[in-house]
Order: structure tokens, then sequence, then C-alpha cells
């Protein structure tokens, strides 16, 4: 399993993505390099900037590794084909947000998501539940709640079992992870007042 | 009722359950108000996460800006320079064992640092590696070996680390252990033709031609470059 990206081939990626546990990342990390050049398509067919097309780039592998961990990438297309259409719908969208919120630079359309999967008669009400500023308000006692917090969210985030957790981050057992993350995220809601 | 909507989202829920929930999602305003504080919550750490893997990514393959015309100069260079070392290289064909002191040099100089993990015990042995601490970076490995043994990417790096320390016989129990795992692409074999070339006793040679010709006739890992030496010995 060296990292010879050139070589590796996308079902030798795909499964170990799939696969989880220590050797994910290593995978993760071939995929974003093996397509990297797209990050040109975008400067020059979108007409953003490199640092921009860079970002909308690593937003689509991030995307392309949770359908692939969730066994949801179903091979209809080839692997190229499948990140080059997801990048390119997240180029239209950068260019969509940066003209109606010049905010935030790491924007992504999470919440569309999740909203997506309710019956469609809650999409309006949870909308409305949702404030404006809360990310930013969580993301900032994200960064407060001490490092190891901070890891075991961002993993939980990422979709790894707490078994791959425990075994990544060394807890002794599935339960503690799921212990410690619970109190994680009671130490967010403490800092932004009760979410 | 944290778990339940984290199943819910997850679509663990069977239909009897998913239906129950989403009756009670129209119903019970404090569900509702749950429900919309996960995805904030998502939201966030998606933001979190793209952030803090976008910056490793940029260290690994940091964005370059090209000037084209200079490209095009370059690459006319390029190809005069290959045209010039395709004839160098026909009338002079190195050696095996040059091949493999070669080989060392590119590709076991440097292993991938994933800075997203900066505390896992792996990131530091491949840390130390990166840093020339060898000694170090072997001690680390072997103790992770003990907890996972058949861990390719710890066998593989702990293998490379005794080669290059010159502990040959080290070198090449950690890839013939390698060896025995049933993984794609495996370089392993063709890893004990570099370590016997570059130990360079008697009958190394030899030997690590057979292991060279098994990696052709089996399709295994660096056939290309096995095939190569090969020919070109």
């Amino acid at each position: 399993m060296r990292l010879n990206i050139k070589k590796t081939d996308d079902q030798t990626i795909c499964d170990g993505i799939e696969q989880g546990g220590l050797g994910r990342r290593h995978y993760e990390n071939i995929l974003y390099e093996k397509y990297a050049y797209m990050i040109k398509d975008g400067v020059w067919k979108h007409k953003l900037s490199e640092d921009e097309s860079s970002i909308a780039y690593s937003d689509t592998i991030l995307s392309v590794i949770e359908n692939i961990a969730k066994r949801q990438f179903e091979h209809r297309s080839v692997l190229k084909t499948y990140i080059f259409q997801i990048f390119s719908n997240k180029c239209v969208d950068f260019i969509r947000k940066k003209t109606t919120k010049k905010s935030a630079v790491y924007q992504t359309d999470t919440i569309n998501e999740y909203i997506q999967q309710l019956p469609d008669d809650m999409h309006n009400a949870i909308q409305q539940l949702i404030l404006e500023n809360e990310t930013v308000r969580i993301r900032k006692a994200l960064k407060k709640i001490g490092e190891k917090c901070y890891q075991l969210v961002i993993q939980w985030s990422e979709g790894y079992s707490d078994k791959e957790v425990a075994e990544m981050m060394e807890f002794s057992s599935a339960e503690v992870v799921k212990t410690s993350r619970k109190r994680c995220l009671n130490k967010v809601k403490e800092l932004i007042g009760g979410l | 009722m944290e778990e339940i909507i984290e199943k819910y989202f997850s679509d663990t829920l069977d239909e009897k359950e998913k239906a129950e929930f989403e009756l009670q999602l129209r119903a019970d305003q404090t569900l509702a108000r749950e429900v919309a504080n996960y995805i904030q919550l998502k939201q966030a750490l998606k933001q979190e996460l793209l952030e803090v893997r976008h910056t490793e990514w940029q260290q690994i393959k940091p964005v370059k800006k090209l000037n084209m015309p200079v490209v095009y100069r370059v690459a006319a260079v390029m190809v005069a320079v290959i045209g010039a070392c395709w004839f160098w290289m026909h009338s002079a064909s190195p050696s095996l064992e040059e091949h493999a002191n070669l080989y060392i040099k590119e590709n076991f100089g440097q292993r991938s640092i994933q800075m997203g993990a900066a505390r896992d015990s792996i990131q530091l042995a491949v840390s130390l590696f990166n840093k020339g601490e060898l000694a170090e970076s072997r001690d680390i490995s072997e103790q992770l070996l003990n907890a996972h043994p058949e861990n390719a990417e710890l066998l593989e790096l702990n293998g490379i680390t005794y080669l290059r320390l010159h502990e040959f016989e080290q070198a090449l129990s950690k890839f013939k252990k390698m060896e025995g795992l049933d993984l794609y692409d495996n370089p392993s074999v063709f890893y004990q033709a570099v370590t016997l070339l570059k130990r360079n006793e008697p009958l190394d040679s030899q030997e690590a031609e057979k292991l060279l010709e098994r990696v052709i006739n089996e399709n295994l890992g660096e056939k290309k470059a096995a095939k190569n030496w090969l020919l070109n010995k």
C-alpha cells in the first residue's frame, strides 16, 4: 500500500476508504492528490481564484469520501466523472454564494442536505428554527472545548464509527467514545448558552 | 433524544420507527427544536472539517500558480533533456544494485504525513522518519506493530526504516510478513529484492533476480519497475 498516486486505481481507493480504520486517511489523501488537477478547471472554466477553486475541490473530495464510506457511490459512472460532476456543481454554488453572502469562506450545503431528508411539510418549520448566525457561534465554541474533544467530534462528523474512533484515538472502548462525545457536545451547548 | 435523531438521519430506523419519529416531529416542538439544533451542529462541524482537511491537503499539495509561457519553455527543455537521457541510458545500463540504490533514494526518503490525526502514534512514527530520526521511528512503529501485527502500512514503514538503518534481516522479515497479507498490488516481494540488492552479500543478487521474476510472473506490485530493471541490467 505505497502512496503511489498514479498507480493506485479507483477501486483500490474506494476499497481503502470503505474499510475505514487507520488506513482510511491514507486513501483519502491519495484520492485528493489523484484528481487535484481539476482545481485548474475551476479557475479556467468557472473563473474562481485558485484558493476558491481549491476549497471547492476539498469540499468535493469530502463529499465523495462521505458517499464512498457510506457505500452510496454505486459505480454507475467512473470515479473521475463522479468527482468532476460534484466539483462543477460546487464551483457554481461557490459563485452563487459569493454574490449573495460575502462572509464565510468555508460554506457548505449541509443544512439543505439534512432538511431534504425530512418530510416535505416539515421543511419550512425546521428551516425557521435554524438561526442565521448559530453556525458561527458553534464553530467558535468548538475551538474552546479542548483538543481531544475537538478531534472526537470532528471524527464523528467524518462518519467514523465509535469503534474506529476508539482505535484511532486509543480509547478503551466504543462505549467510552460515545459517552465522551456526549460530554463534549454538552460542553459546546454550555458555551453557546444552551443551544 | 439525540440518539434517535442521529439514527433518523443515518437512515438506520426501520420504517415503523421512522414513521413514528416523523409523526412526533410534527407534534412536538421540543423535538423539532432538537432536530434544528442537530442540523446546525452538523453544518458547523462540516465547515470546521472542511477548513481542517483543506489546510492539511494544502500542505501535501499546495496550489501552484502556472505561468503558461514559462510552462511551454520548460516543456521544450524537458523534451530535449529526455531525448538526451534516452541516448545516455541506452549506451550505459545501470546494474541491479544501482537500480536499487536509486529506488531507495527516490521512494524511501519521505513518507506522507497526515496532519489531521497529529496525535496518532503512527503519524509520530512517520514524522520522526521524515526528520531522519530513524531509530526513534523504528522503535515507535515496532511498539505499534505489537498491537497491530497485520497493519500493512505499519509493516511497510517499519520495514523501510530497518532498510534505511541497514538492518537488512529485520527489513526482510517485515516485508515477508507483509507478503502474507491479502493486499491489492502488494509491493512486498519487490521490496525484498531491493533489500537483498542493497545488502549485496554473496548470492544476494541472484536471489533478488529470482524475486523480480516472481513479481513479473505473479503480477505483483512494482511489476513495471521489476521488468525495467531486468531488461536494462
